[in-house]
């Protein structure tokens, strides 16, 4: 491979890094607090892509500008899902969990399908065919927002998580439920939020890739497969670990596409990842993390 | 400060607690004795709310209010504070963000003020602040639940098995610690199987048995009575052993 095409698929892997990392790490802040696996944390990115386009087509508006509509709405819907689904089977066994978030996950789908048909979509904004070049590596602007919003977000989230109270409740909360509740926190207030910041966090991550990538109800699919895979790579619960499995996973795909072997772009990162928890069976941060 | 009036509490068809009666007074530490399974760390999860209203029937009162319908978090903010097995630290959290959610109901400088009592009380503490706590020893841990327990300024603490697992010259420390815990004003619901190291600091004592209790007395006086020295203590002269922990 030369340099320019390595370069490439390194930008790449990092683009599509930093689109794994919003979504794993909402899936992370979701199972490190209830230890729920939810199945239907995709289908709110769908949903805010499908958001995303609507908000631009019949309201002009652009993408980015509507996540300060979608944002909150897809918190308020987690919120909402956790309040009125989820909390329901907190204190049953896991089997009564998974059922109930791919349940989500296929009425949502069906849904979407239905009602925005199987038809793949595109928004299309002026930017879109905007790119910059240094020595013959190009990265669309698109792209490049992806990456610095993901980035910002990422390090104002764990800002947020260690420095805030609320963000302390959070950690609390996921790690001594009745311990958290003896402190004065409500714990079921706290998951709640924590929900419905993992949602927004699927949004955030819908709306950035609505703007290069095509809308359909199945697109989220290899994006929850990527992110269960980051995070159980990474050490389940653990946010360094979202963090580096997420550019492990997308470096390793983006690596092998760029070397002419796309159909092994995911089997490829599916191997890596079995080889490190061959090593880390708990994987890379599993177990304490250090500070 | 605190009265429990015929508690029961059942899990499922079994009856764990029978007609409790109990009452806590301020600046008081109250031991509750008994051996394995009989109900002792079901009474204070019942206080601390910890367990299901549907599972338990009886009043329950703190300062005036009745508290036996309210969750956790609620009876926490009244001023009650509870340390039991199923209440651990935050071990992925430093002892300093374990201590401070243990303040979380306060305003900054009452939590720095907390910060600084808690820090005096257990100097360890401090030495470790910014450690894991998951990588403490049992003592240490037992030091930062019970400091977390004080951040929150609670009125009441409801300790139980502080002595579990414990070294001696550990638990000698700590229980001293408890003691100048209370003469601090606070009360002390101590829940306990080594009679020794309950009855050298506590005030009064009950015993449980199968879900009720049989005695209710002073300690002093509990020193005396046969039963118990036959059935916990299996010695004549208690006194000449635990000595140094008295208040």
């Amino acid at each position: 491979m030369e340099t320019t095409t390595f370069m490439q698929a390194i930008i790449s892997g990092i683009v599509t890094g930093s689109i794994y990392l919003l979504v794993a790490l909402g899936i992370n802040i979701i199972f490190g607090a209830m230890r729920i696996l939810n199945f239907a944390h995709c289908t709110y990115m769908m949903l805010a892509m499908y958001g995303g386009y609507y908000i631009y087509v019949f309201g002009g508006i652009d993408p980015y500008i509507s996540l300060l509509i979608l944002t909150p709405l897809f918190f308020l819907g987690g919120f909402a899902t956790q309040k009125y689904f989820i909390e329901k089977v907190l204190a049953t066994n896991i089997l009564n969990q998974i059922i109930l978030t791919v349940g989500l996950f296929i009425t949502i789908k069906s849904l979407a399908s239905l009602f925005f048909s199987e038809t793949f979509r595109m928004i299309p904004v002026f930017y879109k065919t905007i790119s910059y070049s240094l020595r013959g590596v190009y990265i669309g602007l698109p792209q490049l927002v992806a990456v610095i919003v993901s980035i910002s977000l990422v390090l104002f989230l764990h800002l947020f998580l260690t420095r805030t109270d609320f963000g302390r409740m959070i950690r609390a909360a996921s790690q001594d439920m009745y311990g958290a509740s003896v402190c004065a926190i409500n714990v079921y207030r706290v998951f709640c939020m924590a929900f419905g910041i993992g949602t927004a966090l699927a949004s955030v991550a819908g709306v950035l890739i609505a703007t290069y990538y095509p809308i359909y109800p199945h697109v989220g699919d290899p994006f929850l497969l990527s992110g269960f895979i980051v995070v159980v790579l990474g050490g389940l619960g653990s946010f360094k670990g979202c963090v580096v499995s997420s550019y492990i996973i997308a470096l390793t795909e983006s690596l092998i596409a760029y070397a002419y072997i796309p159909a092994f772009q995911q089997v490829g990162s599916l191997v890596i990842f079995m080889i490190i928890l061959l090593f880390k069976p708990k994987g890379i941060f599993g177990g304490y993390e250090s500070k | 400060m605190l009265e429990v009036r015929n508690l029961n509490v059942n899990y499922g068809y079994l009856r764990v607690l029978s007609d409790i009666n109990l009452k806590v007074n301020e600046g008081e530490i109250v031991c509750v004795l008994g051996p394995n399974g009989s109900g002792k760390t079901t009474l204070i999860a019942s206080i601390a709310g910890l367990i299901s209203p549907k599972q338990r029937s009886g009043t329950i009162i703190f300062q005036n209010t009745r508290i036996d319908r309210l969750p956790p978090y609620d009876i926490a903010r009244l001023g009650i504070s509870c340390i039991t097995d199923k209440t651990g630290i935050f071990p992925e959290m430093t002892v300093l963000e374990n201590l401070l959610v243990g303040g979380l109901t306060l305003k900054k400088n009452e939590r720095n003020e907390a910060l600084k009592q808690v820090f005096a009380l257990f100097p360890v503490l401090r030495e470790r602040c910014k450690q894991l706590a998951g990588t403490l020893s049992g003592g240490e841990r037992k030091m930062l639940l019970i400091g977390r327990a004080l951040m929150s300024k609670a009125k009441l603490l409801l300790l139980d098995e502080v002595s579990a697992g414990l070294a001696p010259i550990v638990l000698g420390e700590i229980l001293r610690r408890i003691s100048e815990i209370a003469r601090t004003g606070k009360s002390i619901l101590l829940v306990e199987q080594n009679v020794f190291a309950a009855l050298s600091v506590s005030n009064r004592g009950y015993v449980i048995e199968n879900g009720r209790i049989i005695i209710e007395d002073t300690c002093e006086r509990m020193l005396k009575n046969d039963i118990i020295k036959s059935a916990y203590l299996g010695i004549q002269n208690c006194q000449a052993i635990f000595g140094d922990w008295k208040r």
